[in-house]
């Protein structure tokens, strides 16, 4: 996957940006229809939860339905903790290679997600580091898996998939 | 001060029964003095959750956890008996462990070496020869217990009222409804993986409030409602909560009505297929064979929100958990949450299926916590306007017949609350 890494950057750069501009379609369209996302829970100082078949999670889907039923939320205007939504800019650095195997380009990367409620002009920062699994379809890399490992997991208020 | 505390909070309660009608002020979740009444006389008096036995699985396992904003730790010592320790040396202070979880047979304090046994007894002191040879005479320097320890069907809870009730009498009525959850395993029940935690900017009384409230549901969950709907393909049914709520007594309250969403024990819809449905149904056969089909259908079909006073709740509904919330500040609290299921489920898509109704409606990260939260820190910012605009109303349902969308629970809770911040007056 010549170049594979620069794609990646680029990737994962848009789709910080797509969740900051709050298009959903475009960030669901990153996603393969049987993509994984989790975002574990911690057991220890050091150690997640490493099975979210078995072991309760933050945040788990088996696939992209389960982004779409998300976004329906954020859409519906009618989640409370979602509307008025709240203001994010994602920073996301240090994007590595962390091999391929399968035609699945791994890549780690760093974040760091403002967030800020204009309804109490209070504002949280959600830091971490994500591993995204990524193929190749019609050209373009996608996204396979996303694993999110938030940092500061005692979470104010609420947690979505658009404050990581 | 004690009686002032007691006045102010008689006057928070305002029953009006010829027109039925039930306040509380808001000043009950703002006021300093009254917060401070409350640690005293609820949090310093009543047995108050620490954790379930299955998170320590090993001998000389523990966590350290906040409870009532003491620093403890939860653990099963080397012979195998689960113990809550104040985790502070008894020497300068110092926490004697600052470690979430691990496990260990001594604990040494990081600073002067005092080290102890997971028993809390006292195993060696820096310098011992420098001190009179009677010092650590009858566990002088031991750790510090809390003053009460107790379980009932593996929950533990704790107390800092050395003379406080037995844990059996003060859940009273209550064991029947922890009886009934417990009950539903095979083997036992335990935690799945790990608590989660989140904060809200509100006060804790409305968390207790929240967690017993059906009325809500309807108006403040359309989105959970809506997804859970669509999952069903139409077998969840609109409309009339059927079920009430009961007064058990001491604070404690239930709303126990019939589930109208799939229960992993033992409700089947149509979304987990056809093998989810013979599993189920094999489920539902051991339950009508171990307590007979009556009990076996309430255990099944309805679903369950405890509230065991003032801060645990036990909600047996699409999945099973247990939440604990402390009173850090009159306008935040720290939430705990974890999930517990049958030990027999670990590894099957039972357990599975259980997650993912877990994390659907629960949590931070779920379609319908979040919402509850946002409601809660919205009532707190508004009662700023409290001078002003000074009672929240919980009439719904009073002098009628039992529902489960009445405002009851919340009425017992505030009672016992009221009863407790002016029992030191009484006495």
């Amino acid at each position: 996957m010549s170049n594979g890494l620069a794609e990646a950057t680029a990737l994962l750069a848009l789709e910080g940006m797509l969740l900051d501009e709050q298009d959903w379609d475009a960030w669901l369209a990153l996603y393969e229809e049987d993509a994984e996302f989790w975002m574990p829970a911690w057991k220890s100082e050091s150690q997640t939860t490493g099975d979210p078949q078995r072991e309760l999670s933050l945040i788990y889907y088996a696939g992209r339905a389960g982004l779409e039923d998300r976004v329906q939320r954020i859409r519906s205007g009618k989640s409370v903790a979602s509307t008025p939504l709240r203001r994010t800019a994602h920073m996301v650095g240090n994007v590595m290679p962390a091999g391929e195997e399968g035609g699945v380009l791994s890549v780690k990367s760093s974040f760091n997600v403002h967030v800020y409620d204009t309804r109490t002009k209070t504002q949280h920062v959600f830091f971490g580091r994500t591993t995204h699994g990524l193929v190749r379809r019609d050209g373009a890399l996608r996204i396979r898996r996303k694993k999110v490992v938030l940092a500061n997991d005692c979470i104010p208020t609420m947690l979505d998939i658009y404050c990581v | 001060m004690q009686h002032h505390q007691g006045a102010h909070a008689d006057a928070a309660i305002r029953i009006d029964e010829a027109r039925g009608r039930f306040s509380v002020s808001r000043a009950a979740y703002t006021d300093p003095a009254l917060h401070a009444a409350e640690l005293e006389e609820i949090f310093a008096r009543c047995w108050l959750f620490v954790g379930h036995d299955s998170e320590l699985p090993k001998a000389n396992d523990f966590l350290t956890r906040t409870i009532a904003g003491r620093p403890v730790v939860f653990l099963r010592d080397k012979a195998g008996a689960v113990r809550c320790l104040l985790n502070i040396c008894p020497h300068r202070g110092a926490q004697v462990t600052r470690q979430k979880r691990g496990s260990a047979k001594l604990f040494s304090c990081i600073y002067h070496g005092w080290a102890f046994e997971n028993t809390g007894k006292a195993i060696s002191i820096a310098q011992a020869e420098t001190y009179h040879p009677d010092f650590n005479a009858a566990g002088a320097n031991d750790m510090v217990p809390v003053p009460r320890f107790e379980s009932y069907r593996g929950l533990w809870f704790l107390n800092f009222d050395a003379n406080a009730v037995s844990l059996a009498d003060y859940l009273g009525n209550a064991r029947e409804y922890v009886d009934i959850v417990m009950d539903q395993a095979e083997a036992r029940m335990q935690v799945v993986g790990e608590v989660q935690e989140y904060s809200a900017r509100a006060n804790w009384k409305m968390l207790a409030e929240n967690s017993t409230d059906i009325l809500h549901v309807e108006t403040l969950h359309p989105t959970y409602l809506d997804l859970i709907r669509t999952n069903s393909e139409g077998t969840i049914v609109r409309g009339r909560v059927q079920g009430k709520s009961i007064d058990l007594g001491n604070g404690h309250a239930v709303v126990e009505r019939v589930a109208s969403y799939g229960r992993p024990i033992a409700r089947w819809i149509p979304l987990w297929g056809e093998e989810a449905k013979a599993e189920i149904d094999a489920i539902f056969a051991r339950l009508v064979k171990s307590y007979g089909e009556e009990r076996a259908k309430r255990m099944a079909y309805n679903a369950r929100n405890l509230l065991i006073f003032p801060n645990l709740v036990i909600n047996d509904i699409m999945s099973v958990t247990l939440r604990t919330f402390q009173p850090s500040a009159t306008d935040y609290m720290e939430i705990s949450v974890w999930a517990i299921a049958p030990a027999e489920e670990a590894g099957k898509p039972a357990m599975a299926r259980r997650l993912t109704n877990f994390l659907e409606f629960l949590g931070p990260g779920g379609f319908a916590t979040p919402d509850d939260i946002e409601a809660l820190e919205s009532c707190q910012r508004a009662f700023a306007a409290s001078r002003e605009a000074p009672w929240n109303d919980l009439s719904k349902g009073l002098g009628q017949a039992p529902d489960a969308t009445d405002e009851l629970p919340q009425r017992v809770f505030w009672l016992a609350w009221r009863d407790r911040l002016m029992q030191r007056k009484a006495t």
